[in-house]
């Protein structure tokens, strides 16, 4: 039965597909609404049989006897849950973008772009064998690019979705080598026989490691992910928040046993997630663009995810990863319904009052928010309070403890400023603005995200076996700790900001500070890097080397040898034949007399 | 007719001769405005900056060290990027003008590449102090954090069943002697 | 040339050949191949120019010295060993002599030294005959005499040769001389191959001559006696041209063509047999004429001249390209022909 049901899985895929090649755009959102409940009918086979049960199918594409390059699926809880989550988000992302990019010529080409997108996240996601994995993998990526960069003719467009390609490329140096290093040790290249070995191993963790930073921009290869904001809206929310960028956190989730035996290893992740979600919320604070904020806040919650694998509750990260790709991506629709009523503004500085202009995109902005803090009872109180209570009671470094906190404190102060500011404050934008939201597909998704965010948690939490025994007894403080940072937080900034941004006139931020700049890393990082690597490339390897030594001694100093070799042979081509007769007869002479000495 | 035919082809090749550049639509130049040697005599020096467009007092090239560039100009390191916008250049995206002679590194230094000399409002030193200062500062605290672990007291794990004395193989005939009390009832 | 005494020539080299191919007594050997070269002078001669007498005259003398010391070998032989036969290979020292002869006739290094002036006087088709029908005889006495000693001597000479025809050929412009270069390239490979079996030898032979044979005619059809020439070749007879062009590819050893199939044979068989070190010698030489042969196809095939340079189109030479068809299309098709003839030589 489960068989059957994962047949459907693969069928479902096949049909999106099918429908990439479809001339109209509705009828793709609709494949990939069907698929959604198609894969909810195997999630529900899969929880009723108390989620022990895991599918594994497998198709030989090169054979090559043990190492053969082959398709193979692996449908266990996180796969089938991510599946449903991601069909339902990207399902809703697709009416989105009728909305949004209706006035676009090439609008039928971002459809096709998103879901072939979906496509390759799905297979990454579904991923049992390693080649498999490097295709969802790579394809995300190469997606990411051709949508980020959908507005090609600005210049901006362009170099981000090239930062985003050199960023992610770094990380798929981890990725390679843990791919190399798994094929040189698993019997076969899949994640079943990678357990099965139960070995630790400082290349496969560091590669796995050096890929999640890559793909889901950890502090070190942050800067492109604001960057990727230059894309446009629908493309933000998919890929840019629920959905490629936890594919990183997704392989440390998979890889999670193995970080998980040693203790550097986990320690390690542990203080790369914390770190980035300081950072991250640090500057989502100074941030004036409202997709910057956003796109903050993905990067501070996708440092929560990380601090979650390494603190040992990888299910809890990948619950998470569920919720939070419900009210991230209605948040970045909000924030396109209000850039399409501004004509294209961005600005919180210029926005304000939206409460009464568009009241359904403003409460979906406060709801996503609110889950998006962890209020009790929403989808986000499910995922991130037992993280933070897992944190509490593990035995980490203390000050990096202290800084989750603190960033879950920055969380809800953001997220009060992005509300007083845009929705909250008297209007600071233009009059006479188009400011609209009349429309059915930018409502519809809306709703329909708002559901899920407030009900997903609870419908998770019900069916959901944990896997780690979570601790009933917790002193009060820390149990209560998450809340209570969020609290103090949100009701500090609201005051703060305001006093700062009255309806006389608003103080004038310092946009030059640390965190408006992002803490100088992308500046700093972006003009040593290339130097380093140019210098480096042009004057040790080229010019030394590749034009100089390897040109020397290889080509052009064989082509000396030989032209020398050449004309000594040439001059023994006297044209005169008593000379030729006297060489042959000497030679003969020579060799006659050591045959017969020998 | 096959004479005129001759005749005139000769002519043209003479008239072409040394002169590929007007010879067919494959334009290459020819060998003397390629980059040649480093100038060893001030007649090469004079000749090779008049070949680069450039007067002989701005006319530098890289020195022969090995990692030289034979006679190309030593430009200053600019990138495109930081050149004036509002100067009316010739070739406007590439803010160059004809018959200048581009950087030797100009592919790393167009619009979107590297810019050596990018000008920061925030000062340079700034930027890497106060970034390095908080990894810094972050690093100092971590470290300390890493010698006062966090960590809420607990106690070992207790079993029932004689901390389950009889599952973990013990003998059966001495049950009664091991009688482990994890509890205890305060004297009133 | 008479057309009445052209054909007693060649039927004459044609019983020289079976001659050599059926006797047993040595003598009888050396006299079809004396009967074969002197059947072949009158051919040599046909246009009479100074140039291809001198040529002509050149090559009489080295074969006569060649058959003297063929006949002064088996007399040795004869007379240490008394045996007449040549398939009966003791390893003696007449043997090794008539060896040397046959290497001499062949044109193989270190005795060498005629092929290229003689090729390079007479015109193309008596060249070709020269470097492939002319070559017969000798292989056929060749394969008789190879044995374990002779075997090392061989090689030594072959992997030379193929070095040494590359090195020969790097600065030759006129394509005459190239072509005695690669031939004697060509030899060094097929004198490995026989070292190692003597069907692997035919088949290099055999592979080595229908695809050099159109070479040579389109050459001649192109009347190409200058790499100058052939730059101007693709403008006024592309046809030829590309099959030039095609067959310089093919005898350097390019996979699909075919001249690739009989290096890669020999090659196997060479390294089956363990013979590493004359695998490399062999395979540098083919890496150092690769590059002329690449300079002659490259112009033959990719360089379009501006201007019209004018060549002599011959008309009248035009027939033999017909004829020669089945043959490039062989050279083509090689990849098709590799299974069969690798079985063959098994």
């Amino acid at each position: 039965m489960v068989g059957m049901c994962g047949m459907l899985g693969l069928v479902s895929l096949l049909i999106m597909g099918i429908f990439l090649f479809d001339k109209t755009k509705e009828n793709l959102a609709q494949a990939i609404k069907y698929s959604g409940f198609m894969n909810l009918l195997l999630l529900t086979l899969m929880v009723v049989s108390e989620e022990n049960e895991m599918l594994l199918m497998k198709w030989e594409w090169v054979k090559l006897g043990g190492y053969s390059l082959s398709i193979s699926f692996r449908y266990d809880m996180y796969t089938c849950s991510f599946f449903v989550v991601a069909l339902y988000v990207t399902w809703n992302i697709l009416i989105f973008s009728f909305y949004y990019m209706s006035t676009d010529p090439r609008v039928d080409l971002f459809c096709k772009y998103l879901g072939l997108f979906l496509i390759a996240m799905l297979l990454l996601v579904s991923a049992e064998g390693f080649f498999q994995l490097l295709i969802g993998w790579e394809g995300v990526g190469i997606m990411s690019y051709l949508l980020i960069s959908w507005w090609y003719a600005r210049s901006d467009a362009n170099t981000a979705a090239l930062q985003a390609i050199f960023y992610n490329r770094i990380g798929d140096i981890g990725l390679v080598i843990m791919l190399v290093w798994s094929l040189m040790n698993t019997s076969d290249w899949t994640f079943t026989s990678l357990y099965a070995l139960d070995m630790f191993n400082v290349f496969l963790v560091v590669g796995v490691v050096l890929a999640a930073m890559g793909k889901s921009a950890q502090l070190g290869l942050h800067p492109w992910l604001p960057a990727a904001m230059e894309g446009p809206t629908p493309v933000s929310s998919l890929l840019h928040s629920s959905t490629m960028v936890v594919a990183g956190v997704f392989l440390l989730i998979r890889f999670s046993p193995i970080i998980l035996m040693n203790s550097y290893a986990q320690a390690g992740v542990f203080l790369l997630g914390t770190m980035t979600t300081l950072f991250s919320a640090i500057c989502a604070l100074a941030q004036n663009d409202m997709k910057k904020v956003v796109a903050y806040s993905t990067a501070s919650q996708l440092g929560l995810m990380v601090t979650a694998v390494g603190v040992g509750v990888p299910q809890l990260a990948f619950l998470h990863i569920c919720m939070h790709a419900f009210f991230k991506a209605m948040l970045f629709m909000c924030s396109g319904g209000y850039i399409h009523g501004l004509q294209n503004e961005q600005d919180i500085r210029k926005m304000g009052g939206f409460l009464f202009a568009t009241p359904i995109t403003s409460s979906c902005l406060f709801i996503g928010s609110a889950a998006l803090m962890g209020t009790p009872f929403l989808a986000g109180f499910f995922s991130k309070d037992p993280i933070i209570e897992a944190i509490n009671i593990s035995n980490m470094n203390s000050w990096a403890i202290g800084l989750v906190l603190v960033a879950t404190s920055f969380t809800a102060v953001y997220s009060f400023r992005l509300m007083f500011m845009g929705v909250g404050s008297a209007s600071r934008m233009f009059t006479l603005q188009p400011m609209n939201e009349e429309y059915n597909n930018l409502v519809g998704p809306l709703q329909r995200l708002c559901y899920g965010s407030i009900v997903a948690g609870v419908v998770f939490i019900y069916f959901l076996i944990p896997y780690q025994v979570s601790i009933l007894s917790l002193p009060f403080t820390l149990k209560l700790a998450a809340i209570m940072v969020t609290a103090v937080g949100g009701l500090v900034s609201w005051d703060v900001v305001k006093l700062l941004h009255t309806s006389e006139g608003t103080v004038n931020v310092n946009y030059l500070s640390f965190e408006a700049q992002v803490g100088f890393y992308s500046h700093i990082m972006h003009k040593i890097m290339p130097k380093v690597w140019m210098t480096l490339g042009e004057n040790y390897q080229m010019q030394m080397i590749d034009r100089g030594w390897a040109e020397l001694t290889l080509p052009q100093g064989f082509g000396q040898n030989y032209k020398l070799l050449a004309d000594n042979i040439n001059q023994t081509q006297t044209a005169l034949v008593k000379m030729y007769i006297a060489i042959m007869m000497l030679i003969l002479m020579m060799m006659l007399m050591l045959i017969a000495l020998s | 007719m096959a004479a005129v035919g001759r005749l005139g082809s000769a002519a043209v090749r003479s008239f072409l001769w040394r002169r590929t550049a007007l010879l067919s639509s494959a334009r290459c130049l020819s060998k003397n405005e390629l980059p040649g040697p480093y100038p060893q005599t001030p007649e090469e020096w004079a000749a090779a900056a008049k070949k680069y467009g450039m007067r002989v007092e701005d006319y530098q090239p890289y020195p022969d060290d090995g990692t030289g560039y034979g006679d190309y100009p030593m430009l200053p390191e600019e990138g495109v990027e930081s050149k004036d916008p509002w100067v009316d250049w010739d070739d406007k995206w590439h803010r160059r003008n004809f018959g200048e002679a581009p950087h030797i590194h100009i592919d790393a230094f167009t619009r979107q590449r590297v810019n050596p000399n990018q000008k920061y409002v925030v000062p340079w030193k700034q930027m890497v102090a106060a970034l390095l200062g908080f990894l810094g500062f972050n690093a100092v605290m971590l470290y300390f954090g890493e010698q006062y672990k966090h960590a809420i007291p607990v106690a070992p794990k207790q079993y029932p069943y004689n901390d389950l004395y009889l599952e973990k193989g013990g003998d059966p005939d001495k049950v009664s002697e091991e009688e482990i009390k994890h509890y205890e009832f305060p004297k009133s | 040339m008479s057309p009445y005494i052209s054909p007693l020539f060649g039927l004459a080299m044609g019983s020289s050949v079976l001659l050599i191919s059926s006797s047993t007594h040595w003598v009888f050997v050396w006299l079809g191949l004396e009967l074969g070269t002197l059947a072949f002078i009158p051919m040599l001669a046909w246009w009479h120019s100074s140039l291809e007498v001198e040529a002509t005259v050149k090559y009489f003398i080295i074969q006569a010295m060649a058959a003297a010391v063929f006949f002064f070998g088996g007399l040795v032989m004869t007379s240490t060993e008394y045996i007449s036969g040549l398939s009966q290979f003791v390893g003696n020292f007449g043997e090794v002599l008539i060896m040397f002869s046959i290497i001499m006739k062949l044109g193989l290094v270190p005795f060498h030294y005629w092929v290229v002036d003689v090729v390079q006087g007479l015109n193309y088709l008596p060249g070709m005959v020269l470097l492939t029908w002319q070559k017969v005889p000798g292989l056929m006495v060749l394969v008789q005499l190879v044995s374990m000693q002779n075997g090392l001597i061989l090689l030594i000479f072959g992997a030379l040769s193929a070095f040494w025809g590359g090195l020969g050929g790097l600065g030759q412009t006129q394509m005459r001389k190239l072509l005695a270069f690669s031939s004697i390239a060509h030899l060094g490979w097929l004198v490995s191959g026989c070292v190692v079996g003597t069907m692997l030898g035919s088949m290099y032979f055999i592979l080595y001559v229908v695809l050099s044979i159109p070479v040579f005619v389109f050459l001649y059809i192109l009347n190409n006696t200058h790499l100058n020439q052939v730059r101007a070749s693709l403008v006024s007879n592309p046809v030829a041209a590309m099959v030039v062009g095609v067959g310089f590819l093919s005898l350097a050893g390019l996979p699909p063509f075919m001249g690739f199939f009989g290096k890669w044979l020999v090659l196997t068989w060479l390294l089956n047999n363990f013979l590493v070190g004359g695998a490399v010698a062999l395979v540098v030489g083919a890496l150092v004429s690769l590059f002329y042969y690449l300079r002659v196809s490259y112009m033959c095939m990719v360089i379009l001249g501006p201007q019209q340079i004018m060549v002599s189109l011959s008309w009248r030479k035009g027939f033999m390209g017909s004829l020669l068809g089945g043959l490039v299309v062989l050279n083509l098709l090689g990849l098709l022909l590799v299974g069969g003839i690798s079985s063959l030589s098994k």
